[in-house]
C-alpha cells in the first residue's frame, strides 16, 4: 500500500469558550479528543457524525484553523500545523476546501469570476494563464461564461456550491476538504453537486475528506468511512463493509435510526469515557471506568473504539 | 378536515401579483398524517401557512378552504378568527423559538390554557399542564423549570406541549425536522405520531425528507410549482412513484449500496410569477411531448393515486 496523502495522529484541539452564568473565566472545550485517521490518495474517506460530534472542527485543524493542543496533522508526510508561514503557503496551494453554505463563503460584492480567480492572486500568473484557468474550472462545473459577471446574490444555492467547488479546484489541489457540500440543498441539486464530485474525482484524481451528517450522502461517494462521536472517531473502515455491518453501536444507529424513535444522549464530557455508555446496549462494566480501547478486526482493516470487541 | 377547492394563494409585489399556489384542490381526511412533499420553492410552506391561518397581509387568495368545516378562505376574503391557534396550530422548524425564555414551562403552558379554557380552576389548570408535560414525555419537574435549563430536546417537546394547550384539531408542522441528526428526526416523528394517534389529530406534516415521509405518513401529496403533482393515499407512491417528477426525485436520493449515478433533473424549478405554459414540469421532464407543452394537464386517477400527468390521460379514458 503507498503512503497516507494525510495522515492525522492522535489529535486534540480544543476551543475557549466563556464560562457563563455570570461568572469570569474561560474553560476549554474539547473538540477533538485524539483522532487518528490515514488518507490514501485517490480515495474518499467520507466522515460522519451527529452535530459537535466534531466533524466540522476536524476539516478546520487540517486547514490550520483550529490550533492542534497535541498530535500531528501530516500531510504528504510533512506536520502541517508546525511549517513556517512561507513553507505553508506552498503546501496548503494543495488543499482545497469547500465551506458548508457557500451564500456565506463567497463575497457579495464580488463578481463570481474574480471570486474563482482570488486564490491565484499570490501566485503571480499573467492575465492569460489567468483567464485560461479560470476558463478550464468553470466548463468543468458546468458554469456558464455569464455567471462570471454575476454576484452571488443572483445565484441559487446549487450554482453558488458549483462556484465554491471550482474556487476549490482552480489552485489544482491533491487534497479537497468538503464540509457538509450539499446540506443545505435540495435533493435534485444535492444530486447534481454529487455527480459532479464524483467525475472531478476520476478527472482530477484528487483526494476527499467529505464530512456529512447524512450516511447515504457519505456512502454514495466514500471508499472509508469513519465515524465520529464527540471528538473520537469510533469506527472507521471500508464504506461497504461498514454499510453492511456496522459493529460499534453508535454507528448502528445512524444506519438505522428509525429503530430507536428515542432521543438519545451523547455524554460530551472531559472524560475519556466512551460517550454513549449511558444506554449502550453493548455496555460492559468497563465501560464506565476505563476508556474504551481501539480495536482492529477484519484483518486490521478496521478499527472500532469499543470494549465489546476486545475479546 | 382540511379542504380546499381551486385555492389559489400568492403574493403582492410592485408589478402585480406572483402565485405561488394555484387551483390547489387538497383534501384531508380527519385523523390522518398527510405529508406534503417538495422540494424550496415549491409553495409548501405556503399551502402550510394558508391552512393555519398564517399568510402574511400581503398575500392574495381565490378559490375556497375549509378547515373544520369553517370556510377560512372564500375568494379574496380570509377569516380565521376562532379557527388560528385554536383549531388549527403550527409547529415551526424550531419549536423551541416558541418559548419565553422569561418563564417557567407551567406559566406558559397555564397561560395558554387559561386563554383557552376561561372557566377552569387555578387546580385543573395545572393539572391540565401537567398532563400536557406527560404526554410530550416530560416529567412534573419539568413545570417549574425555565427554558434554558432544558436540553434542546425536551424544550422541543415543552413547545409541541404549548402547542397542543388549546386541543387543537389540526396541526400544522413545517419542516419540524430538518437540521437534526438522524436520530433525532424519528425521535420528533414518533412523538408527533404518538400524539396524532392519541389525540386524534388531523396532522398536515411539511417536509422535504423523503425517508421521514415514509415514516410517519398516510397520505402523500407531492407539490411541484405550486401544484399537486402525485397524491397517494399511502406512502406507496414513494415506492413505485407515477409523476416523472417524483420518479425522478427519488432517483436522486443517494441510495444506500447502490453507486450508481443519481438522476440529473435538468435545469431548477420555476420560480413563482415565472411558471411555464403547459404542464409546469415539462421544461425538465425526460417524457415530454407536444401536449405537455400546450395543455396543463388535470389531476388524473391512475390506479391507486392521482397524478398531474398527460401520459396517464390515455390510460384513464380507458
Amino acid at each position: 500500500m503507498s503512503s497516507p496523502l494525510l495522515k492525522i495522529e492522535n489529535l486534540h484541539a480544543f476551543y475557549t469558550v466563556p464560562l457563563g452564568g455570570l461568572r469570569y473565566g474561560y474553560r476549554k472545550v474539547w473538540a477533538l479528543k485524539g483522532v487518528n485517521l490515514d488518507v490514501f490518495p485517490g480515495t474518499t474517506l467520507g466522515v460522519v457524525g451527529g452535530s459537535g460530534s466534531g466533524k466540522t472542527s476536524l476539516i478546520r485543524a487540517i486547514l490550520g484553523f483550529l490550533r492542534p493542543a497535541k498530535g500531528r496533522i501530516l500531510f504528504r508526510g510533512m506536520d502541517i500545523s508546525k511549517l513556517d508561514r512561507r513553507r505553508r503557503m506552498e503546501i496548503v496551494k494543495e488543499i482545497g476546501y469547500v465551506p458548508q453554505e457557500p451564500s456565506q463563503s463567497i463575497n457579495p460584492k464580488m463578481t463570481i469570476k474574480d471570486s474563482i480567480a482570488e486564490p491565484l492572486r499570490p501566485l503571480g500568473l499573467s492575465k492569460e494563464d489567468i483567464e485560461k484557468r479560470i476558463g478550464v474550472v468553470m466548463e468543468m462545473l458546468d458554469l456558464d461564461r455569464s455567471v462570471g459577471r454575476m454576484l452571488a446574490r443572483e445565484l441559487s444555492g446549487g450554482m453558488l456550491q458549483r462556484v465554491a467547488i471550482a474556487r476549490a479546484i482552480i489552485l489544482k489541489p491533491r487534497l479537497l476538504l468538503l464540509d457538509e457540500p450539499t446540506s443545505f440543498l435540495d435533493i435534485s441539486t444535492q444530486a447534481q453537486i454529487l455527480n459532479i464530485l464524483r467525475d472531478l474525482k476520476e478527472e482530477l484524481g484528487l483526494t476527499y475528506v467529505l464530512v456529512s451528517h447524512d450516511i447515504d450522502v457519505v456512502s454514495y461517494i466514500s471508499d472509508r468511512i469513519a465515524v465520529m462521536v464527540s471528538g473520537k472517531v469510533v469506527e472507521e473502515g471500508v464504506a461497504e463493509k461498514i454499510l453492511r455491518e456496522p459493529l460499534h453501536p453508535y454507528t448502528s444507529i445512524l444506519l438505522n435510526p428509525e429503530g430507536v424513535a428515542r432521543e438519545i444522549s451523547i455524554a460530551n464530557s472531559e472524560t475519556d469515557l466512551c460517550p454513549i455508555r449511558s444506554w449502550c446496549p453493548l455496555r460492559m462494566k468497563k465501560c464506565s471506568t476505563e476508556p474504551p480501547p481501539a480495536v482492529k478486526i477484519d484483518n486490521e482493516e478496521r478499527t472500532v473504539l469499543c470494549w465489546h470487541y476486545t475479546t | 378536515m382540511v379542504r380546499s377547492e381551486e385555492l389559489g394563494i400568492g403574493y403582492e409585489h410592485d408589478e402585480g401579483v406572483a402565485w405561488v399556489v394555484e387551483d390547489l384542490d387538497l383534501e384531508v381526511e380527519h385523523g390522518v398524517v398527510t405529508c406534503l412533499i417538495g422540494e424550496s420553492g415549491c409553495g409548501k410552506s405556503t399551502i402550510g401557512n394558508a391552512i393555519s391561518g398564517l399568510l402574511p397581509p400581503y398575500a392574495r387568495t381565490y378559490g375556497r378552504l375549509v378547515v373544520a368545516d369553517r370556510v377560512v378562505i372564500d375568494g379574496d376574503k380570509m377569516n380565521f378568527t376562532g379557527v388560528r391557534g385554536k383549531v388549527v396550530v403550527r409547529i415551526a422548524q424550531d419549536p423551541a423559538s416558541a418559548l419565553n425564555p422569561y418563564l417557567t414551562i407551567g406559566e406558559q403552558l397555564s397561560t395558554a390554557i387559561r386563554t383557552h379554557f376561561p372557566g377552569l380552576s387555578e387546580h385543573d389548570v395545572r393539572s391540565k399542564a401537567l398532563e400536557l408535560l406527560s404526554d410530550v414525555m416530560l416529567g412534573e419537574d419539568v413545570y417549574d423549570r425555565y427554558p434554558h435549563q432544558l436540553s434542546g430536546g425536551m424544550k422541543r417537546r415543552a413547545a409541541i406541549a404549548l402547542a397542543l394547550a388549546p386541543e387543537p384539531e389540526v396541526i400544522v408542522a413545517d419542516e419540524p425536522t430538518s437540521a437534526l441528526d438522524a436520530y433525532l428526526k424519528y425521535a420528533v416523528a414518533s412523538l408527533l405520531k404518538k400524539l396524532q394517534r392519541e389525540w386524534e389529530l388531523t396532522l398536515v406534516f411539511i417536509t422535504h425528507d423523503v425517508s421521514i415521509a415514509r415514516y410517519i405518513c398516510d397520505q402523500v401529496v407531492v407539490v411541484y410549482a405550486g401544484r399537486i403533482v402525485e397524491e397517494g393515499a399511502s406512502p406507496r407512491c414513494l415506492e413505485s412513484p407515477s409523476h416523472p417528477y417524483l420518479e425522478l426525485l427519488l432517483k436522486a436520493l443517494p441510495k444506500r449500496f447502490s453507486k450508481d449515478r443519481l438522476a440529473d433533473i435538468p435545469g431548477m424549478p420555476p420560480r413563482p410569477g415565472m411558471y411555464p405554459t403547459g404542464c409546469k414540469f415539462h421544461p425538465r421532464c425526460p417524457y415530454v411531448f407536444e401536449r405537455c407543452r400546450q395543455e396543463e394537464p388535470p389531476i388524473i386517477k391512475a390506479g391507486d393515486r392521482l397524478v398531474r400527468c398527460w401520459r396517464y390521460y390515455e390510460q384513464s379514458l380507458t
